[in-house]
């Protein structure tokens, strides 16, 4: 059946897949305002410094404007994984195989947004964007490179209240984990709730089965 | 329908993520929800044309303000799409009377210009829910993110920029000749041809991003709930569930029913809670801090002018000039140092540097097919070392002594360069090209000789290799002999 998800697969060699979880037009666009912002913030502040020094400010200010314009996310995705608004967003750019992004890549895929900028305001790469099953601008498709959350969301340690109790049955990795989650997320769920997805793997009821569920976690916890 | 035909990936995601996995939905099923955008859009669409036609400004605006009633056909297609009921166009503009009523008026009216229209649009035509109600449920789903605003804010500006992007692409494919000079006041002035250009081309945009935009707010909309329902358990918690309890298949068999998806609000009675008992619940769960947040905001205030008494303060510039002509010559040095660089990278790259050859030829191999080929391997007399070793009838060791001695004559003190990954046959060539004849022809008979007693195994006769000592003593001996 049919699974849509934003999680781009990439097999490493060693057989492990690696999923990236790609990010969409909106959470860049933020981003890419974001900078802009910060770009044209430090720019306002250098002009009031240099345009006063005569034709040596106008000189250098000229300089940092191109500097700015055209390394500031080459030098930061180099350096950083990102830069300050897509950090604020979250977001990092990677390889398509997952590693960190290198020179070469970083410096096709900003200097190629000429080409996304056209005809206006990044249509082309907007366009690009919608259509491209990882979302990828064209710069991204020339330079190989995707951009990706970079952490998972965020889970809050709990100690969980329960007697440990074995588990009856082996479970995969990913069902132990799917136990720890629900230790974790017990408490911001509606306690309703909690007790009839307890009920869905023990054949107790009420607040029996929440206990035992919590028990295998906390069985599963302590090996860690 | 129930959670596990849903044919979307459920796990554990941000808002953001859930917005993502909306835009997936929507490329996936671009087509089918493009068109259906377009039974409701077109039809008043040409209304507004036929009402407003001396207007164009005003068919964009009535066009683009009635977006609330394209809407929602595409939201219910998509919600039936995902849990795997494909209906067709007909059947989806069939109801188009049902699916379009809850809100109407007020999505028309107050509600239009409201920031969440496509993440509130679920609860209130898919849940059903009005009133007070859908404002408490409104509250516990987009607690404590505005992710919703922030699509409805990019939707808006994507519409945009693919407009203005249409219209200009379409003006660059103008030839220079046939466009007119003036454009940009020919777009902004009464022309009614740009105009309705314009709005053509508005329209294209804003059918483009409907499905993203509806996908968007339903993707998050579901995402909130698989998050405070947590769907992505359930689904987990099912697939283990014969394990835990092989004896029992009909436990599993009722728990969608907590997930049932329809023009009701499923989940008030599956909790299986008192009614009485459950506002109490619903009371302290919305207590608990994840549905709603206490925060101190600072902001600024005008509290009037202060009058300013300094003097407008002029910066002191006439240490600019000396400080131009430092920087100035810092470039002209660093010209040179990068002119320079690059010429020594040129030099290194094509190998016309003296010292660089050398250290290529000094790189001689130590080692060839197995045999040591240094000077300090030999004998300090090779020649009698050889007649020795044929005394005692051992022919093959006289032989490999001869043969190395050759090369390593060959490659210290003739300086032939014999890479390491030669063959025999290699070197024969190497020699044959590089050494006057006399020794190339020594060479070969050597070669013969060494290879058919190495690899063959034929012992040449001991007579044979006194004569190739022989020749070798002519050839090379006075040499060793330095």
């Amino acid at each position: 059946m049919l699974q849509l998800d934003t999680v781009h697969t990439f097999e490493t060699p060693e057989g492990v897949d690696l999923g990236l979880r790609v990010a969409g037009p909106v959470p860049r666009a933020l981003a890419f305002v974001l900078d802009t912002l910060i770009r044209y913030t430090v720019l306002f502040v250098l002009s009031m410094i240099l345009l006063p020094l005569a034709e040596l400010g106008v000189g250098a200010f000229l300089i940092m404007l191109f500097l700015m314009e055209w390394f500031y996310p080459v030098l930061f995705e180099v350096t950083r994984g990102a830069t300050p608004g897509k950090k604020a967003m979250g977001l990092i750019v990677v390889h398509d195989n997952g590693t960190p992004i290198g020179w070469p890549a970083s410096l096709i895929r900003n200097l190629l947004r000429v080409i996304d900028f056209f005809p206006l305001f990044y249509g082309l790469g907007l366009l690009s964007m919608l259509i491209n099953r990882q979302f990828k601008r064209l710069g991204d498709l020339a330079a190989g490179t995707l951009v990706v959350y970079a952490e998972e969301a965020r889970r809050s340690a709990v100690v969980i209240e329960a007697e440990a109790r074995a588990l009856p049955v082996p479970l995969a990795v990913d069902e132990q984990r799917a136990l720890l989650d629900f230790a974790e997320r017990s408490s911001k769920l509606a306690p309703g709730r909690v007790e009839e997805l307890a009920e869905i793997i023990t054949e107790e009821r009420g607040h029996a089965a929440v206990q035992t569920v919590l028990g295998y976690a906390r069985w599963l916890g302590r090996g860690r | 329908m129930q959670l596990d035909r849903i044919s979307a990936n459920i796990r554990y995601r941000t808002p953001w993520e859930g917005l993502d996995l909306g835009f997936v939905m929507a490329r996936q099923w671009f087509w089918p929800l493009w068109r259906l955008w377009f039974i409701t859009a077109l039809p008043l669409t040409l209304l507004a044309v036929a009402l407003l036609h001396q207007w164009p400004w005003a068919v964009a605006v009535m066009v683009w303000w009635c977006k609330p009633l394209y809407e929602p056909l595409l939201l219910f297609w998509l919600s039936r799409r995902l849990f795997g009921e494909e209906l067709t166009l007909r059947e989806t503009a069939g109801q188009w009377r049902a699916v379009l009523r809850p809100r109407l008026l007020a999505n028309l009216t107050l509600r239009r210009l409201s920031p969440n229209r496509s993440f509130f649009m679920p609860v209130s035509h898919l849940e059903g829910l009005t009133g007070a109600e859908r404002s408490k449920r409104l509250e516990v789903l987009s607690a404590n993110q505005s992710v919703g605003s922030w699509l409805t804010i990019g939707g808006i500006h994507f519409e945009g920029v693919l407009q203005f992007s249409f219209l200009l692409l379409v003006l660059y494919l103008i030839p220079d000749e046939l466009r007119p000079d003036d454009w940009l006041t020919m777009l902004a002035g009464e022309e009614p041809v740009s105009a309705w250009l314009s709005n053509a081309f508005a329209l294209l945009a804003m059918s483009i991003m409907a499905p993203f935009y509806v996908a968007g707010g339903f993707a998050l909309y579901l995402t909130r709930r698989s998050v405070l329902e947590a769907w992505d358990l359930e689904l987990a918690f099912r697939r283990m569930a014969s394990r835990f309890k092989p004896a029992r298949p009909t436990a599993v068999l009722l728990l969608g029913s907590a997930l049932l998806f329809g023009m009701v609000w499923p989940a008030a009675d599956s909790w299986a809670l008192e009614h009485a008992g459950a506002q109490q619940v619903i009371g302290e769960v919305l207590q608990h801090e994840d549905f709603g947040s206490r925060s101190t905001e600072k902001y600024w205030r005008y509290t009037g002018d202060t009058p300013d008494e300094q003097k407008p303060w002029q910066w002191d510039t006439s240490w600019v000039p000396i400080v131009a002509e430092m920087f100035e010559y810092l470039l002209w040095v660093a010209a040179a140092v990068l002119l320079g660089w690059l010429l020594l990278y040129l030099l290194r790259l094509t190998d016309w540097l003296p010292q660089r050859r050398a250290a290529r030829s000094a790189a001689t191999p130590s080692v060839l097919f197995g045999l040591p080929v240094t000077p300090d391997s030999l004998p300090q007399d090779v020649a009698a070392a050889v007649a020795a070793l044929l005394g005692e009838g051992r022919v093959r060791p006289a032989l490999s002594l001869l043969y190395r001695a050759t090369l390593v004559r060959l490659i210290h003190d003739h300086h032939v360069q014999i890479p390491d990954s030669a063959t025999e046959g290699e070197c024969q060539r190497i020699v044959a090209g590089q050494r006057p004849a006399a020794e190339g022809d020594y060479f070969a008979r050597l070669t013969r000789a060494w290879v058919w007693c190495a690899y063959g195994h034929a012992a040449p006769a001991a007579a044979d290799i006194a004569a190739l000592a022989d020749a070798w003593q002519r050839l090379y001996g006075a040499r060793a002999d330095e």
